[in-house]
């Protein structure tokens, strides 16, 4: 008896539980030590050694570049949990999820002659992207 | 026939939903954007050398063109991302890993080639579950092993 209900249970609470395990990984981290490989005043071709191609690069406001590497590791938790009053036209839905893992990168800044003129790194959305040179009407 | 004997078919019967509804799901699924780029064509563009024409009579047209001043920079790109998905009555797992293979060749204002950026990884992309280590340097190299032109 016991274990009938232990079967028909989830069966039941698949209705209005739900848990769930995520991992959403776009690009391969930056490999370690890669950033060790190139200082202020590097030759752009030693940043590339290093780091392969960008994911993304513009041109800089003041001349110059900026290039970004980004790689996300998502990883998503969560239990979700929703119940249906009868006398209800909402559903009413309990969730909470952990996300860890952000967009994570690192700018690198040309000057004009294409040498390292600065370094950052961490969560892109923190990275404070220094201003694109505006389109030409 | 005895109470016994008539509910047995429909315990059977009860059992095999039970088991149907039970059963976990495995959904795996594969997407590309573009074409694999080529490694041995693109070692061989030369810096100095090589001029823009020569570039896209070998990789094609760019997905993008940046331009850098008097300089410009164009872009290759091909993505594969693979997804496998667990689903269970109560509890889900998905995994999603999308990798790329990526150029990205700089030109000086003569449209002559300065600097070649290149990753390669699109052919590291696997099917794997959330705990999966997919970034180890073992799978990687192996991975590394079986396409053409990564062989160091």
């Amino acid at each position: 008896m016991v274990g009938a209900l232990g079967a028909v249970l989830p069966l039941l609470l698949a209705g209005c539980v739900q848990g769930q395990w995520n991992r959403v990984r776009y690009e391969e981290p930056i490999p370690a030590g890669a950033l060790e490989r190139f200082a202020i005043g590097s030759e752009a071709t030693a940043v590339f050694a290093a780091l392969g191609a960008p994911t993304a690069v513009w041109e800089l406001a003041q001349g110059g570049a900026a290039l970004v590497w980004a790689h996300d590791g998502e990883v998503r938790l969560g239990i979700s949990a929703s119940v249906t009053f009868d006398d209800s036209p909402v559903l009413p839905s309990l969730g909470f999820g952990d996300d860890r893992g952000r967009v994570r990168g690192v700018m690198v800044l040309l000057n004009r002659d294409f040498k390292v003129q600065e370094v950052r790194s961490g969560d892109l959305g923190s990275l404070a992207p220094p201003p694109r040179r505006p389109s030409p009407e | 026939m005895t109470t016994q004997h008539r509910l047995l078919p429909a315990l059977r019967g009860f059992a095999l939903m039970l088991a149907l509804s039970v059963a976990p799901a495995c959904t795996l699924g594969r997407m590309s954007e573009n074409e694999p780029l080529d490694p041995t064509a693109v070692r061989a563009l030369e810096p100095g050398v090589s001029t823009a024409a020569q570039v896209v009579a070998v990789l094609g047209a760019p997905t993008d063109v940046v331009p850098i001043g008097r300089r410009s920079a164009y872009r290759y790109d091909a993505q594969k991302t693979k997804v496998a998905a667990l689903v269970l009555i109560v509890f889900n797992m998905g995994h999603v890993d999308r990798r790329s293979d990526r150029v990205w060749v700089f030109f000086d204002e003569e449209d002559r080639l300065t600097h070649v950026a290149a990753t390669f990884a699109s052919h590291r992309t696997k099917y794997a579950l959330p705990w999966s280590d997919v970034h180890s340097e073992k799978s990687m190299r192996k991975a590394d092993a079986k396409r053409e032109g990564m062989q160091p």
